[in-house]
């Protein structure tokens, strides 16, 4: 369980106040710029109301791309993850 | 009868002599004999019936034989071809039966032979897969790191992505 993982269960298993903002993890391979974060957050705000809490998270093994997750909601950009499908896609055509 | 030179005295006493001699010839001469020569005759007549009653003994004795010999030389016979009948239905049951044997073992090596390859060529494919996959993986970041462009870029498609994500 790496550190972003090992987060996520605290986040979870823990009983949240009602009031406490919503945790967003925002991981990707070079750190991303104000522009970048911006746009991010705007989405994160529109989805989810204002009060969120965004933790940016650079891992050079995701290789390129980003990897945006919410809760239980994880929308995976990464080019780890897309060769992860690519990898499950292929053993699943040569079955 | 005197002129003729016979006695008459003389031939009655001869004719009586003879009639004696004949009676007397008769009765123990002539008898005997004839029963003798009758009981003969008897007993030849009767051991040629017994010859031949044993000649024909003879013959149903041989007739049986040769019957009995017949009779055994068939059932020997039967015996024979059914030993041999018997041993070559076993001989074939036996054969049909390694046939069998051997039909399934090939049958069971063949299934198990591409059974294997089956299970060689999915991890080989497997393999290549991963092989590929991790390639990819390197060749895109572990070794070469992408440089900053490209990274922007990557970031810029998510963003775009993002957008359309509902």
């Amino acid at each position: 369980m790496n550190a972003r993982s090992k987060r996520f269960h605290i986040q979870r298993t823990q009983e949240a106040p009602p009031k406490e903002p919503v945790q967003a993890y925002v991981t990707s391979a070079v750190k991303l710029i104000k522009r970048e974060r911006a746009a991010i957050s705007r989405w994160l705000k529109a989805k989810h109301g204002a009060d969120i809490k965004v933790e940016y998270i650079v891992d050079p093994d995701i290789i390129g791309g980003v990897i945006l997750q919410v809760g239980d909601q994880v929308i995976d950009g990464s080019i780890a993850g897309k060769l992860e499908t690519l990898r499950n896609h292929l053993r699943a055509a040569i079955r | 009868m005197a002129r003729l030179g016979i006695n008459v005295g003389y031939l009655f006493w001869q004719i009586v002599a003879f009639g004696i001699l004949v009676f007397l010839m008769q009765r123990f001469l002539y008898e005997p004999v004839l029963n003798m020569l009758d009981k003969r005759a008897e007993k030849i007549k009767q051991g040629l019936a017994d010859a031949e009653a044993a000649r024909q003994r003879a013959r149903a004795s041989e007739k049986e034989y040769a019957d009995k010999m017949a009779q055994a030389r068939r059932e020997a016979n039967e015996i024979e071809q059914r030993i041999v009948a018997d041993a070559q239905r076993e001989h074939d049951a036996i054969l049909a039966k390694a046939r069998a044997e051997v039909e399934w073992m090939r049958a069971e090596a063949q299934q198990q032979l591409a059974l294997e390859r089956a299970q060689l060529l999915a991890e080989a494919r497997k393999s290549a897969v991963n092989l590929a996959v991790d390639i990819s993986r390197k060749v895109l970041g572990a070794t070469v790191p992408l440089d900053e462009d490209v990274q922007r870029d990557l970031v810029r498609q998510f963003l775009q992505e993002l957008e359309a994500y509902e």
